[in-house]
């Protein structure tokens, strides 16, 4: 399998991945890479405030469209690149995304 | 008759000339069925602003801050111990403004922890609370504007900062958008936006916990306030809420943030220092 690595910096071109705007930008690039099934390794170095809302436009909306396998297969955050407070953001983020999109499911099925 | 009027587009002392024109325009004479068009399109409004009442302390601090100069009421209050973080009017979405901001005024403050010059922590803390509240005013208030001021206390170690939105409030639009919450005060629906996981967005559309983050990374480094429409939502240092209902309206959201700067960490917690647990593989 390819692997490539995505910058989140050098795509957004800032130091501030704040907005859902940008956070679009990097959801396009991950959902490229999964479609291509390409193994890609998301770094967030050198990002100064990552806020939720960039967050959920750049991952949480994957789970709309993939299932937590394929996320797994493809999509590597690398943990390291990330300040604490951003590394729960991420957490927060992607468990949301979870909860929600089961919820979803469970409306969906009733 | 029909009767159409352009305004100039300079008008100075406008009611005096409307009253005039009126007079001019012998209102009584015209007939039934007449229509006078008075077309402002093309002027441009001069609004002038009177303050009354305000006590000398306030009257100072709206002063050092700008805010009497920035509505036109004319002031001269020199901040002699730089302690003051000037009004902010701008657009949310505009980080880049808002980065200026907060650098000059807040980070490069001779009130900012000298300490904190070697880590990004303090900054990070600060920025991240700001910036979430400021993507929040542009996602949900319907208004893109922005008003931020605050100030530093050195004998307490504190930083207060304020952010406010005049767009549609908390419990309004909450209330609009899922009307099941209707019956709840302003306070509890506040309580219930800071919520994990709460949004007015559809389930399929990731949201919900900005407001969240905000109030977790908040505790223990500072107190939170929202206050919107009726209500008044506080977080104090420790996590505890507090709700006090209003008797007055505020159609629009302020948030007050008060960071106990002696409280957070001048350096950067390490990651074994995390004490979420990573639940999913997408980690490595």
């Amino acid at each position: 399998m390819d692997e490539k690595t995505l910058i989140v910096k050098d795509v957004i071109q800032s130091n501030l991945a704040v907005s859902p705007e940008d956070g679009s930008n990097v959801f396009s690039i991950l959902e490229s890479s999964i479609k291509q099934k390409h193994l890609m390794h998301v770094d967030f170095s050198g990002l100064q405030t990552v806020t939720t809302a960039f967050l959920n436009a750049a991952i949480g909306d994957l789970y709309a469209n993939q299932d937590r396998d394929t996320l797994n297969k493809f999509i590597k955050i690398d943990g390291q690149t990330l300040t604490n407070l951003q590394r729960q953001k991420v957490q927060l983020v992607m468990e949301n995304a979870r909860t929600r999109l089961s919820n979803d499911e469970i409306d969906e099925e009733m | 008759m029909n009767y159409h009027i352009v305004i100039p587009e300079k008008v100075d002392n406008l009611a005096p000339k409307i009253a005039n024109l009126i007079r001019v325009l012998d209102i009584p004479s015209l007939d039934a069925g007449d229509s006078v068009h008075l077309d402002f399109s093309h002027t441009e409004m001069e609004a002038r602003v009177y303050s009354s009442g305000m006590s000398d302390k306030i009257k100072e601090a709206f002063s050092k801050n700008g805010f009497l100069k920035s509505v036109g009421i004319p002031s001269e209050t020199t901040d002699t111990y730089n302690t003051t973080i000037p009004i902010f009017n701008g657009y949310s979405q505009n980080e880049y403004a808002i980065k200026a901001y907060l650098d000059e005024f807040v980070f490069n403050n001779e009130h900012w922890p000298r300490s904190y010059n070697n880590s990004l922590f303090g900054i990070e803390t600060i920025n991240s609370a700001i910036y979430e509240f400021t993507r929040n005013v542009n996602e949900h208030s319907g208004s893109n504007r922005v008003f931020m001021c605050g100030q530093f206390y050195p004998r307490n170690n504190n930083l207060r900062f304020c952010i406010v939105d005049k767009g549609k409030s908390i419990p309004f639009n909450i209330r609009n958008l899922l009307p099941n919450l209707a019956a709840l005060t302003d306070c509890d629906v506040i309580e219930w936006a800071t919520g994990k996981g709460n949004s007015t967005k559809p389930d399929k559309v990731a949201g919900g916990v900005g407001l969240y983050s905000i109030k977790q990374s908040m505790i223990n480094y500072g107190e939170v306030t929202i206050l919107s429409n009726e209500g008044l939502w506080k977080q104090a240092l420790l996590g505890g809420h507090r709700h006090i209902p209003l008797t007055s309206k505020f159609g629009g959201t302020i948030i007050h943030l008060n960071f106990f700067l002696d409280k957070i960490p001048s350096y950067m917690p390490s990651q074994s220092e995390d004490a979420t647990i990573n639940n999913d593989d997408i980690f490595f």
